[in-house]
């Protein structure tokens, strides 16, 4: 009956028994196998899930009411379960010059918003945005989306890029 | 591996043994290499409860004029954890400190005027990295990184959300500071608040992998 070692289970024959070629073959394949494993870390050290997403313009948005942001580019789904850093970035478009007072971009994690920004737009001269980051916990399968809340008078178009990358994964 | 003699088959088994824990040991320690850099040390907390009943203030030009966010009694849910590295403090007055190392700390807050809001008003989150000065007890900063906002005429809530990269060095501790200028009432930081940190890289680097 062969022994294994204490960590990874390599088999090797104990003293005594009859040594055939399987004793090479299940050593061989058995360190070969988690040779493969360590690479795979490696490439995942090397590659951690990550993306950019740039939403399609979101237009006509009316005011005082929170709008999940829709069309390509909109969501992402987690491949990889681990803690995320997210980011999100608001831009906005088409609106009259200081009718939208302020705005806020939150970050969601299966519809539940979990952190944002908001920025106050009265006498603004400048394109308007608002950028927010932060860490989600996330398990393969997770939907990130965002969500846009325009106040003020008149409407507004909208564009949010969405930015995540695994920083640790869980395994 | 050496040829066997009828008198010394044993040998064969014996030096198989040995390869297979050659082979474990190597590749373990390679393992563990590359896991630390895909699991780096990484902490992650959410408020369970609002925290502050932040008085009213007008005095803005004093960093000390300012709140320590996520007190020891303020309740959280840890949300991530992989090490011993943390933002919690296990005793009131004890402040962990994260060791020598390159991080990236962050935090997010929701405040909100708990009577009268003043529009206009700042509300200002800032991280540090801080000491107890020896001499005085008081608390001495060193990097310092800040985010201010102002609330505006309409209730949407004020979200702010700052991170920065800092070094820590064993000794040095993060804080995390909220002063406002709404002088009509006081405010607290509603439920969901967020304070994180996660370990870059060490203070020095002696090889790139």
């Amino acid at each position: 009956m062969p022994a294994t070692t204490p960590i990874f289970n390599f088999p090797f024959p104990c003293p005594g028994e009859a040594i055939t070629p399987a004793a090479f073959a299940d050593l061989a394949n058995a360190i070969d196998a988690k040779l493969v494993e360590v690479a795979n870390d490696e490439t995942l050290a090397l590659n951690r899930p990550n993306t950019r997403r740039i939403s399609a313009l979101n237009a006509a948005v009316a005011r005082g009411a929170e709008a999940v942001t829709t069309g390509a580019n909109s969501s992402f789904t987690i491949p990889t379960s681990g803690v995320y850093l997210v980011s999100a970035d608001l831009l906005l478009f088409g609106y009259t010059l200081a009718d939208p007072n302020d705005i806020r971009v939150r970050v969601r994690q299966n519809g539940t918003p979990r952190f944002g920004d908001s920025r106050n737009l009265e006498a603004f001269s400048l394109s308007p945005g608002a950028l927010t980051a932060g860490p989600l916990v996330c398990v393969s399968g997770d939907t990130i989306t965002t969500a846009v809340l325009v106040e003020g008078a008149g409407t507004a178009d909208f564009r949010v890029i969405l930015d995540a990358k695994l920083q640790v994964r869980i395994a | 591996m050496d040829c066997p003699d009828p008198e010394n088959y044993a040998a064969i088994a014996k030096q198989l043994h040995a390869t297979a824990l050659d082979a474990e040991e190597r590749i373990y320690c390679l393992e563990q290499q590359l896991r630390s850099a895909v699991n780096r040390p990484t902490f992650v907390m959410t408020t369970t409860g609002t925290m502050g009943n932040f008085g009213a203030v007008s005095n803005i030009s004093n960093l000390l004029d300012s709140w320590s966010l996520f007190g020891g009694a303020t309740p959280v849910t840890i949300n991530f954890q992989n090490s011993d590295l943390t933002l919690r403090s296990p005793t009131v007055g004890f402040r962990p400190s994260p060791p020598a190392g390159i991080y990236h700390i962050g935090v997010y807050i929701n405040p909100g005027a708990i009577g009268a809001q003043d529009n206009n008003s700042f509300r200002s989150i800032m991280i540090t990295s801080a000491t107890l000065n020896p001499l005085t007890g008081g608390l001495q900063f060193h990097d310092v990184a800040m985010r201010t906002t102002f609330c505006s005429t309409t209730a949407t809530g004020d979200h702010l959300t700052l991170s920065t990269v800092m070094r820590f060095d064993g000794v040095r501790f993060p804080m995390f500071m909220f002063r406002h200028g709404n002088t009509s009432s006081s405010m607290n930081i509603a439920i969901g608040a967020i304070a994180w940190i996660t370990r870059l890289s060490d203070d020095q680097v002696l090889r790139v992998l």
